[in-house]
């Protein structure tokens, strides 16, 4: 791992408190990130990758939800616990930026798509109106879309699913923002445009020295852009590995299972390993380790205990009993 | 080799204002009995509105579709209803395919008393089939929303059973459910397929799916299919340019592997205004003079057809 | 997942909301009024209809003047205003009542078959609605009352002919969605018949909104009713009815203004009552709200 730490994410947990309960969807998460470097969150809906992003921004969803312990540290600042009008003004779309997997979601059908990229720039006060226009074309121009000068000046609905995403890239990174979070970006996307964006996101990392937060389900997706690769289950991260030590030699029961189930080109004809049962209801946990009723070695320790992370061969983390 | 489903240059068009959405336009293809045929492409391709003209939810605009023999655009009356009985359905979305007002015993007992079955019959009927997705006799009385999504898919799978079926039509079975429980889902199929000698139609936009299960593919682009033939044929040798574009762009779970890459430029176009010539020709790295002319025509070899001016004999 | 298996879910959830703020006071309210229409005779302290010119415009019982015998006071002919409001309340409720269900069940059926059908069954029907929404009601109200007895049955036949089109609306919109839900694509698939498809499908699926805006318009109608009688277009003397209270009580604004005020109150209360529980319905019925 490199030395210099970008983020540091200690111990972060935000629950949302339901009439149902309390649900924990993000339970103790831990990792690091270095500049330029890529770290893939992987798992299922409900695994809480998504709100382990949001809890980044310090956005967990109003009003349930609440970062209630641990810390988030970029560049050595604490986040956690910053006033509203902090984040605001000096984080959110400046320090740290996001993509979304639905492109129409994050753009405003009524303005310009030129005048979407500048906001960003005139709101962290950048630039002036007319410069920032500017600078919002050489963004367009720098993620790919065509003739970004006149098409500066279309409104969404007028670019197809693929270049609307290359829009919203474009919006995250007018800023340079150190971290970027990138939020299942090509789940919508076909798999020839898929790739375009792919290329594109890598590209756009190198030129800005940004660190990649990339949630996904898709492992392979993830394979072919993470350096490092977080598997999270129940709220946890049951594994954090190099991502072609994860692939090659998964630890954790749960990332073995996932790499058994799903099918790979080539391989044509093999019967695949299911991972058997459902994935729990968050709201209402298995004991010890949220894994155990799935797990084929579960023992009783499992479900009585849950299992801390530790180092591994490898140099990985992994929560599980048979490592500890 | 009995060929239970064909398409003769089946079409379904829709009017709207912006013209005339060809969104099959001019499929050709043939099922056989006992096999999985799957329809891959991206979206807007046309393999799900190709689903429904089957299924029979939208009618055909042009050509013909057979069933066992039958002109299935003909069918009538009791007819129909027995093509009814054996063609069904698997869709993506297990949560809106099932009426979240119902148990699980209407929903399964609905497709039977719509066939007459008498009642004494369907409880007995509704219990095996939930045995045989893997649930068990208590989920009849249920609702869905008591049910994870994998769950829903099995009784979605029991729902189609129910009528003991020749061809299901699978429409993404799996795609919208948890990466953990996708193999579960898919292995059912298998399993069942073979114990009950079932058709399945899968539509997918998941090549490696379609290579694990399928034992013919047709890849389809812009409403037309581009390249049909034999799933080791098509997969190891693919002949049309998009066909090769899809492989090279599905990403790999394995960082060692070479990294999938962006062979195609450009979206698909409009199915409002195809391209002229051959459709795939604003996004092909070899378009020539004649692709944007003239559409290519079917080039067989064996048991493997493509459409592209470069297969041409000259 | 674990939740009690209820025959309908509507009503499990109607009665597991409570936590979620339930309106008591305005279900109090509309519940006041239904056992006053229902049992207006025999809670009533006198007869709405018995003149008494010896006690005309008795102030209410609080004022200098009052008497205990007559609460909310007597009218210009010394009718007790308290009995009248609670007879009152019968031709409100009876009329709202028949109104909604009447409205409601043909707005539903043609709005379904619209939203189903499509083509020219919707072209035909939405354009009958448009039609309809173009015609202002009261001007409609008198053609009508011009040509047909005068009563409850024309005041009910007035307001469905200018309510129905809100239900046929929404419920056309409805449809059109779950129409292309899977579960109803599924059933065709399967053989199922249309009339199956609409009574198990698409009716169960709208029932929701329906009885969310019947609640919400309760009030509305209750408004329009004592607009019509107001006019002298809805209920006639002797029948009482709470705008032809209004109408007999303007000219006595200025010396006695508690004949225009307490039937002015009792059509507020009950209008007021019906919104907030037509909101709590709709609140509690929405499942994403539920979810929070």
């Amino acid at each position: 791992m490199s030395a210099a730490k970008l983020l540091e994410v200690r111990d972060l947990k935000t629950h949302l408190f339901l009439k149902r309960g309390v649900l924990k969807a993000v339970d103790g998460v831990s990792f690091d990130l270095a500049a330029r470097e890529t770290l893939g969150l992987i798992g299922e809906s409900g695994s809480g990758k998504t709100m382990t992003g949001l809890s980044l921004l310090g956005l967990p969803p109003k009003p349930a939800g609440r970062i209630v312990e641990g810390s988030v540290k970029l560049d050595g600042r604490e986040l956690v616990g910053l006033p509203e009008d902090v984040l605001v003004d000096e984080v959110r779309g400046r320090q740290i930026a996001m993509i979304s997997q639905d492109p129409m979601t994050s753009l405003n059908p009524v303005f310009t798509v030129g005048a979407q990229v500048a906001a960003p720039i005139r709101a962290h006060g950048l630039a002036e109106a007319s410069a920032a226009m500017g600078m919002a074309v050489d963004e367009l121009d720098r993620v790919r879309v065509p003739s970004a000068r006149e098409r500066s000046r279309d409104y969404p609905h007028q670019f197809s699913g693929g270049m609307r995403q290359r829009v919203v890239a474009a919006m995250a990174i007018a800023c340079r923002p150190r971290l970027l979070i990138a939020d299942e970006p090509t789940s919508a996307l076909d798999v020839t445009i898929q790739v375009q964006f792919m290329d594109l996101i890598e590209r756009l990392q190198a030129e800005t020295d940004a660190a990649l937060l990339f949630i996904t389900h898709d492992l392979g997706v993830a394979a072919s852009l993470c350096h490092r690769i977080a598997v999270m289950y129940a709220g946890r991260i049951v594994e954090l590995a190099d991502a072609t030590e994860l692939y090659a030699a998964p630890k954790h029961p749960y990332s073995q299972g996932l790499l058994a189930s799903v099918p790979k080109l080539g391989r044509r004809g093999e019967r695949l390993t299911a991972i058997p049962g459902n994935p729990p209801n968050p709201l209402d946990l298995p004991s010890g380790c949220a894994f155990h009723p799935r797990c084929p070695h579960a023992t009783e320790q499992c479900r009585r205990e849950a299992p801390p992370a530790v180092q591994v061969d490898g140099g990985g983390e992994v929560a599980c009993w048979l490592h500890a | 080799m009995t060929v239970l489903l064909s398409l003769e240059d089946a079409a379904c068009h829709f009017r709207t204002r912006g013209g005339t959405l060809k969104a099959v336009d001019g499929v050709t293809l043939t099922v056989a009995r006992g096999e999985t045929f799957a329809l891959v492409g991206e979206s807007g391709c046309g393999k799900s509105t190709l689903a429904t003209l089957i299924l029979k939810l939208n009618p055909l605009s042009g050509g013909r579709i057979t069933f066992a023999g039958e002109d299935v655009g003909g069918l009538r009356g009791r007819a129909a209803k027995r093509y009814r009985s054996r063609v069904q359905a698997v869709f993506q979305d297990p949560y809106s395919s099932l009426n979240p007002r119902l148990k699980v015993r209407t929903i399964l007992a609905e497709p039977l008393l719509a066939h007459g079955a008498p009642r004494g019959e369907v409880t007995a009927k509704v219990r095996r089939v939930l045995s045989l997705v893997g649930l068990a006799p208590n989920a009849a009385g249920l609702y869905p929303h008591e049910f994870s999504g994998g769950q829903r898919q099995r009784i979605a799978i029991a729902r189609a059973l129910i009528l003991e079926p020749d061809l299901v039509v699978l429409d993404e079975p799996i795609s919208a459910l948890d990466v953990s429980i996708r193999a579960q889902i898919l292995n059912l199929l298998q399993d069942l397929q073979t114990e009950l000698g079932l058709t399945y139609l899968l539509i997918a936009h998941d090549l490696a799916l379609v290579e694990h299960v399928a034992d013919r593919v047709a890849v389809m682009y812009l409403g037309q299919i581009v390249e049909v033939g034999d799933k080791v044929e098509v997969f190891d040798n693919p002949r049309h340019p998009y066909t090769q574009a899809l492989l090279g762009a599905v990403p790999r779970p394995d960082p060692r592997a070479p990294r999938a890459s962006g062979q195609v430029h450009g979206e698909i176009a409009s199915p409002l205004e195809p391209p002229s010539g051959c459709r795939f020709h604003p996004r092909c790295p070899h378009a020539m003079d004649a692709c944007r002319r003239t559409p290519p025509s079917f080039v067989k070899t064996g048991e493997h057809t493509a459409s592209c001016h470069l297969l041409a004999p000259r | 997942m674990a939740e009690a298996v209820l025959p309908r879910p509507w009503l499990g959830r109607l009665l597991r909301a409570r936590e979620g703020g339930f309106p008591y006071i305005a279900a109090s309210v509309l519940a006041l009024v239904l056992v006053c229409a229902l049992l207006g005779p025999w809670i009533s302290p006198h007869d709405a209809g018995r003149i008494a010119l010896s006690e005309a415009m008795t102030p209410p019982a609080w004022l200098e003047g009052g008497s205990m015998s007559h609460v909310l006071g007597t009218d210009n002919l010394g009718r007790d205003i308290l009995s009248r409001i609670i007879a009152g309340a019968r031709v409100s409720a009876n009329v709202a009542l028949y109104a909604i269900v009447l409205s409601g069940f043909i707005g539903a059926v043609l709005g379904m078959a619209a939203g189903y059908f499509g083509g020219v069954v919707d072209a035909l029907i939405s354009r009958l609605i448009d039609v309809q929404m173009s015609v202002p009601s009261i001007p409609l109200a008198m053609l009508f009352a011009a040509v047909l007895p005068p009563g409850e049955a024309m005041v009910i036949f007035i307001i469905v002919l200018s309510y129905w089109t809100w239900y046929a609306r929404l419920v056309r919109g409805e449809v059109l969605s779950l129409r292309e839900r899977d579960f109803v694509k599924l059933a065709k698939v399967a053989g199922v018949g249309t009339p199956t498809v609409f009574y198990r499908h698409l009716a169960p699926n709208v029932l929701n909104m329906l009885l969310v805006l019947a609640t919400l318009q309760f009030g509305s109608v209750i408004v329009f009713e004592a607009g019509l009688s107001f006019l002298g277009l809805g209920i006639q003397p002797p029948n009482v009815s709470w705008g032809g209270m209004l109408a007999d009580g303007r000219n006595f604004i200025e010396v006695a203004w508690w004949l225009i005020t307490m039937p002015g109150l009792a059509i507020m209360a009950a209008c007021l009552a019906s919104n907030l529980l037509g909101d709590w319905l709709r609140d509690t019925l929405d499942p994403v709200r539920r979810q929070l």
